[in-house]
């Protein structure tokens, strides 16, 4: 038996219906640093509160050093020696450092009237080894995001923990702390061997780090190995990019979707029941997309619609997009990146809902870096949110209604409103019908139908596969084929990199924050190089 | 908060006690007193109606949470009440610039202490607009003393088949149902009104279509006052009004938003009806302040069998 310090044994809890850990079986060396990676939702915090006993698990074991440790309280698995540490460090704010680390409970209802001489010894040792003691008088809410990392470590320590479990502890700290702390955890690794399991989503960091990695994908270990060797295994590539499709069939498929006019509108199949044949939709759609175009008010005939040039933004303190450029191009603009890569902030940022540090956004001859989302309707661009961002207790038709917000026209509200209904026939059998009660394709369709009713010329579209039955995901790329076959131009954000890359005209990559490839689709052929560039290794 | 039910029980035994004999037999009730039961609960269920509409509409828009709501319908009865006995205006006449009044009040109100923090913890919003109420009851005890003040006008009865109805209470009624309906008709068939619902249901998404919500959080603000104000003006056409009789209404209030859903707009007006029925019959069939017991009870077993509401559905954050 290997002398594995951490074990789980079938590990599962569940949310509702959701499995979010499924059976986990996974054990951690002693001495090792452990990393554990997936894309999001695969249940990676939710593994690591599931040990630490944040969360009951609903089935499976848990040993820690030879000791089953299920379902104990937090703090008592914390005195066992299983420390851990948070995503968001949440040091106590009003206490200084030094406060931090003495606040740290170790043992016996005397340390709470007087604190040792040896605690006080210790928590000097710490803050000199982290590097951290030129702080220590400062209350931990005036240090920055990487020194709580380090605090929120240090406090830690104070337990002397034979593992720490780390989530993301390098998330949103600038390179050169980021540094320290690895190396602060590779020399607590080296000489005192202590374990840590460490989840994160920067691959440098886990390559440059770790001794062995898991993958998690949907609440399961989809495989274990050292970097190398997982990298570069089909299911984790399938975890992380989706998957794989015929490349042949998928070209002739595309080629055959290219000459087809309008969507198919088949979710669910109500709607060839609900416009009888095929050929009907057919017609439909091609009417629909005149009947649009002409709405559209005078599209620019620029190459690049939007130019963002050089952009910062972020949230609070914390940057998530650093020095990004990007152009909107004819057809289908994807940008893809890992989780926390900033996608959703930087399409946020492009269509005003987060304010831009600096940097600038042009629109046609507009320069529009300070309008706010609902300005940016009259301009010509509009956002599909993620989840489809429908009005859920309002009607299918008071919701095409609103995409004509600031269409004073009736008559035009009128006729795009037609059109819209002529594009996607399943919602006319439910214009009374509340947009809750729509299936996920149906209110992908609403989506869709809702931002067409604006008659803009650039679609900005937030991951609108996600969520969707793997059946709908075609439609759902149709329907962007659409917008694009009316003249519009679209900027797509995907995690379904395989399936996007056959309507991509043009691909950007973010990693951390900074663009890592921008170029024509057909560039992206070597999938290896994919792979690094997703990952954020080149 | 102090507790003025008695001051609000007061006026409708006076009311009643014309017609009706003290309730010997409780259980019995002659049909002229079924009316007026009836009459007053509609009205009363209209006011609340109003004031919880407001109510949920700024919570629907915005998650804050008005305390000062029941102060806004204090300055409304006020305002109808000065103007009347002060400058001897028709009181009828002085509703609508009441009602003016109270959504220039609102979007002041939004102005100084909500846009401010709108990005803060809901907490912090709740605190200011306690704040709020506060001062404004506290500026019309200033102006007008704490003692209970009544309109000058005497508006006499009708009487419709035996049944006599104080005609106060009767215009009261009307305005009251008729503005509910107004309102209506502006919140589900104008573009306005879809937008303030838009912005209630999904305040993220609405933005993306071309709605100014910062905008609509103004108007929000202004017409949820407005409404206060409204039904605040219509009470001192049938009772005595004093500065703290808006504790009550923001109490059942609460409760009727409870009742009919966070955030429903439907939710509110029938809430608002249901309740207005439990006050009237609870307070003529049960002794002393028993109606208030019943609608706390209501209120318990709606968190306890349908904590959504009775129009919650399953949406929702």
């Amino acid at each position: 038996m290997s002398d594995y310090i951490l074990e789980t044994d079938g590990l599962t809890k569940t949310f509702g219906n959701l499995v979010a850990n499924d059976g986990i079986s996974l054990g951690v060396e002693r001495g090792e640093i452990h990393g554990i990676i997936g894309p999001n939702g695969s249940g990676k915090s939710t593994f690591f509160n599931t040990v630490t006993g944040f969360y009951d698990a609903d089935g499976g074991r848990v040993f820690f050093d030879g000791t089953e440790v299920t379902n104990m309280g937090p703090d008592e698995i914390a005195r066992q020696g299983l420390g851990r540490t948070f995503q968001i460090a949440s040091p106590f704010a009003d206490l200084t450092v030094r406060e931090n680390l003495l606040s740290v409970y170790t043992g016996g209802l005397g340390s709470g009237l007087r604190i040792p001489t040896e605690k006080r010894a210790r928590a000097q040792e710490i803050l000199e080894q982290l590097e951290i003691d030129h702080i220590a008088e400062h209350e931990a809410s005036d240090i920055s995001g990487g020194q709580q990392q380090l605090l929120e470590l240090g406090r830690i320590l104070m337990l002397d923990p034979a593992c720490v479990m780390l989530d993301e502890p390098t998330a949103g700290v600038n390179p050169a702390l980021q540094e320290r702390i690895l190396e602060h955890l590779r020399e607590l690794n080296a000489t005192e061997g202590r374990t840590f399991v460490i989840i994160e989503h920067d691959m440098s960091v886990i390559s440059g780090l770790t001794d062995r990695v898991s993958v998690l994908n949907q609440g399961q270990i989809v495989m274990q190995g050292d970097f190398e060797t997982v990298t570069s295994d089909e299911r984790v590539r399938e975890a992380y990019l989706g998957e794989r499709t015929d490349h042949h069939a998928g070209l002739e498929d595309t080629l055959e979707k290219n000459t087809r006019q309008g969507p198919r509108a088949s979710a669910g199949g109500e709607a060839s029941a609900g416009t009888g044949t095929g050929g009907a939709t057919t017609s439909g759609g091609v009417s629909a997309a005149a009947a649009l175009s002409q709405a559209v008010p005078e599209a620019s005939p620029a190459e690049n619609r939007l130019v963002a040039e050089n952009l910062v933004t972020g949230y609070g303190n914390h940057t998530v997009i650093e020095d990004v450029s990007v152009r909107s191009h004819d057809g289908v603009t994807c940008i893809f990146g890992p989780n926390g890569s900033g996608k959703s902030t930087l399409l946020k940022a492009l269509v005003g809902a987060v304010p831009v540090w600096s940097g600038s956004i042009h629109y046609g001859e507009t320069d529009i870096t300070g309008s706010n989302a609902a300005e940016n309707v009259d301009h010509g661009m509009v956002m599909l949110p993620q989840d489809g961002g429908i009005f859920g207790d309002m009607t299918v038709r008071e919701n095409l209604l609103l995409g004509g917000y600031r269409v004073d026209d009736r008559e035009v509200r009128r006729e795009r409103l037609e059109s819209v209904l002529e594009a996607f026939p399943a919602l006319e059998d439910k214009l009374g019908a509340t947009g809750n009660s729509l299936s996920g394709g149906q209110q992908m369709m609403l989506s869709f139908g809702r931002a067409m009713m604006t008659g803009s010329d650039l679609y900005l579209l937030d991951e609108p596969s996600s969520g969707l039955a793997p059946s709908l995901i075609d439609d759902v790329f149709d329907m962007a084929e659409t917008l694009v076959e009316q003249g519009a131009q679209v900027i797509l954000i995907e995690q379904n990199v395989r399936e996007a890359l056959r309507i991509a005209n043009y691909v950007y990559i973010l990693a951390q924050g900074t663009l890592q490839f921008e170029g024509p689709a057909r560039e992206l052929l070597d999938e290896d190089e994919l792979v690094d560039l997703y990952l954020g290794l080149e | 908060m102090s507790f003025t039910l008695l001051t609000a029980r007061g006026p409708l035994l006076q009311l009643l006690g014309s017609v009706v004999a003290p309730a010997a037999e409780p259980l019995f009730i002659r049909p002229s007193t079924l009316l007026q039961l009836l009459a007053f609960a509609v009205l009363l269920g209209g006011i609340y109606g109003l004031v919880a509409l407001g109510l949920t509409m700024i919570f629907g828009v915005m998650d804050v949470i008005n305390f000062a709501h029941g102060a806004m319908m204090v300055v409304g009865m006020y305002t109808v009440w000065w103007l009347t006995n002060e400058l001897g205006l028709n009181p009828f006449l002085t509703i609508p610039v009441a009602v003016g009044v109270l959504f220039v009040l609102g979007v002041v109100v939004h102005l100084a202490t909500i846009a401010p923090i709108i990005e803060a913890p809901q907490e912090n919003q709740l605190i200011v607009t306690f704040g709020v109420l506060l001062i404004l009851v506290s500026a019309i005890e200033i102006a007008f003393s704490a003692d209970p003040q009544s309109l000058d006008v005497d508006l006499g009865s009708l009487g419709v088949g035996g049944v006599f109805l104080p005609e106060g209470q009767l215009y009261a009624l009307v305005l009251a149902v008729f503005s509910v309906g107004v309102f209506w008709v502006f919140l589900q068939y104008t573009q306005t009104g879809r937008a303030i619902r838009a912005a209630a249901d999904n305040r993220e998404a609405a933005q993306y279509v071309g709605i100014n919500v910062p905008r609509i959080d103004y108007l929000t603000f202004g017409l949820g006052a407005a409404l206060a104000g409204l039904a605040g003006a219509v009470i001192p056409l049938f009772q005595q009004i004093n500065p703290h009789l808006g504790d009550t209404y923001l109490i059942n209030a609460f409760v009727i938003v409870v009742l009919g859903g966070l955030g429903s707009f439907p939710g509110a007006l029938v809430g608002g009806m249901i309740i207005g029925f439990v006050h009237v019959f609870g307070q003529f069939f049960l002794p002393g302040s028993g109606y208030q017991i019943a609608i706390f009870l209501i209120f318990i077993l709606v968190l306890l069998l349908k904590p959504e509401g009775l129009f919650g559905g399953g949406a929702g954050e």
